[in-house]
């Protein structure tokens, strides 16, 4: 094997061990991926008036539980996220987030035979981007280097933040970020896997039953804008390429790392 | 090749570790099936309890309206008695079905009694009456899914050879004859 001048063979071990490692790591998330396409495939969707305490899947439509309006956009709602992140150039690139904020208020989910309320704090949020916006903070204000007109909502939105989250961002102010705003509208398909529990203790649930929310012995909760079997497909999509691409890269990386250790 | 060798032997356990993932995942797939049937049938045998709980009730308070109506009140005590008696699905299934077709006679032959129709009890019974066969034809439809996805998953590759070895067999399901399980439809009129 031709040795690479630039690198000495300290670097290429940590390299080739990284690279293990990493693959190791896509493995474990992609057999943890497929536990979670199990349980979906072994859990029949239920009707709302028939769930029961333990796992539930449920599919309906969103509905309010309490009015409110998203942050960004302003649009009524039954629930909305925001994460916001920054182009961190350089060898190690990539966008990476500084702020993520999500209501947490309840959201309904109704089908033909009822209403049930779900409490998305601690759920994998598979939904569609209501918004997103991509430009630079400086200290005169919002300078856009896309060639996109300004969004005021932005703006507004970062000037209505408390001061300590306004610091967070100032951080930031001369690299590219991008903001995206995630909402559940009202009458939006909604797909909930979770654990229906009951609403004892609850705020502001006094006069429910049950809620579907995070359970403590079972942490598994997922609410999509996807049907079961397309949300099913999604999961099982990045659970083979996560364990292939992980046994592929730890593999290699393995090979390499002991070949080299060999010269 | 030392290293090919090494890599090789890394990766054959990898393999056995995999495999032996799968079996585990695949046996605690096939208890979670198992008891989520337990359950969803331990919901739908509450509602039959509670379905023939309320028809002594029920015969009584027509007795006391319809006193020459006495075969048909007999014939749902007797149906109630053997119900009650049912351990296994099917028959706890026929004789669910049976209930239903009795109390359809009695709630028809209510139609008679201006007075028993009127009366506060026994539209709060009848009422009562149609809910539970509503919730028990829904938990139906959710036990009997639960039993496909059992009976399919003990039958497919690979989960085949675990169920196999673990000896597991296919479940019954919570059949009705005659309609697929609509609810009992009862008019409630209000005087």
């Amino acid at each position: 094997m031709k040795r690479n001048t630039s690198l000495s063979d300290s670097d290429l071990f940590i390299i080739y061990a990284i690279g293990f490692f990493i693959g190791l790591l896509l493995i474990v998330t992609g057999f943890w991926r497929y536990l979670v396409v199990q349980k979906l495939k072994n859990t029949p969707l239920s009707k709302v008036s028939s769930a029961s305490v333990g796992l539930v899947a449920l599919a309906g439509r969103a509905r309010l539980y309490q009015p409110q309006l998203s942050p960004v956009s302003g649009v009524p709602c039954a629930f909305w996220r925001i994460f916001v992140s920054y182009y961190k150039s350089g060898k190690n690139g990539g966008w990476e987030g500084f702020y993520n904020a999500a209501s947490k208020l309840p959201l309904s989910l109704e089908d033909e035979t009822g209403r049930i309320p779900v409490l998305p704090e601690g759920a994998t949020i598979e939904i569609p981007s209501n918004l997103s916006f991509e430009g630079t903070l400086s200290e005169q204000g919002l300078v856009i280097k896309k060639p996109a007109s300004m969004d005021p909502r932005v703006l507004k939105f970062i000037e209505s933040l408390d001061e300590k989250t306004k610091e967070t961002f100032a951080r930031y102010h001369e690299e590219n970020i991008m903001l995206n705003e995630y909402v559940i509208h009202e009458n939006d398909p909604l797909f909930v896997l979770g654990s229906a529990l009951p609403a004892v203790g609850v705020a502001g649930l006094a006069d429910e039953t049950l809620v579907v929310r995070q359970g403590s012995s079972d942490s598994t909760m997922y609410i999509s804008e996807s049907s079961e079997a397309a949300f099913m497909n999604t999961m099982s999509g990045h659970m083979y390429i996560q364990i292939i691409a992980g046994l592929a890269l730890s593999g290699i990386c393995l090979y390499l790392f002991l070949s080299t250790g060999g010269n | 090749m030392a290293a090919l060798e090494t890599t090789i032997g890394f990766v054959t356990l990898g393999i056995i570790a995999i495999v032996l993932f799968f079996v585990m995942t695949i046996y605690n797939g096939l208890i979670s099936l198992l008891n989520n049937i337990d359950k969803a049938w331990a919901n739908i045998d509450v509602l039959l309890k509670k379905r023939l709980d309320l028809i002594p009730n029920l015969v009584e308070l027509v007795k006391g309206y319809a006193t020459y109506e006495r075969s048909v009140l007999e014939e749902i005590t007797q149906i109630r008695a053997s119900a009650m008696q049912a351990q296994a699905i099917p028959e706890k299934a026929k004789g669910s079905e049976a209930i239903s077709a009795s109390l359809g006679s009695v709630f028809a032959l209510a139609e008679n009694y201006p007075d028993l129709k009127a009366s506060e009890n026994f539209l709060h019974l009848q009422k009562e009456l149609a809910t539970i066969e509503t919730q028990i034809a829904q938990r139906r439809e959710f036990y009997n899914d639960s039993v496909l996805l059992y009976n399919t998953n003990i039958k497919m590759i690979p989960s085949v050879y675990v169920a196999d070895w673990l000896k597991y067999t296919p479940k019954e399901y919570f059949r009705v004859e005659g309609d697929a399980g609509t609810p009992l439809k009862i008019t409630i009129e209000v005087p």
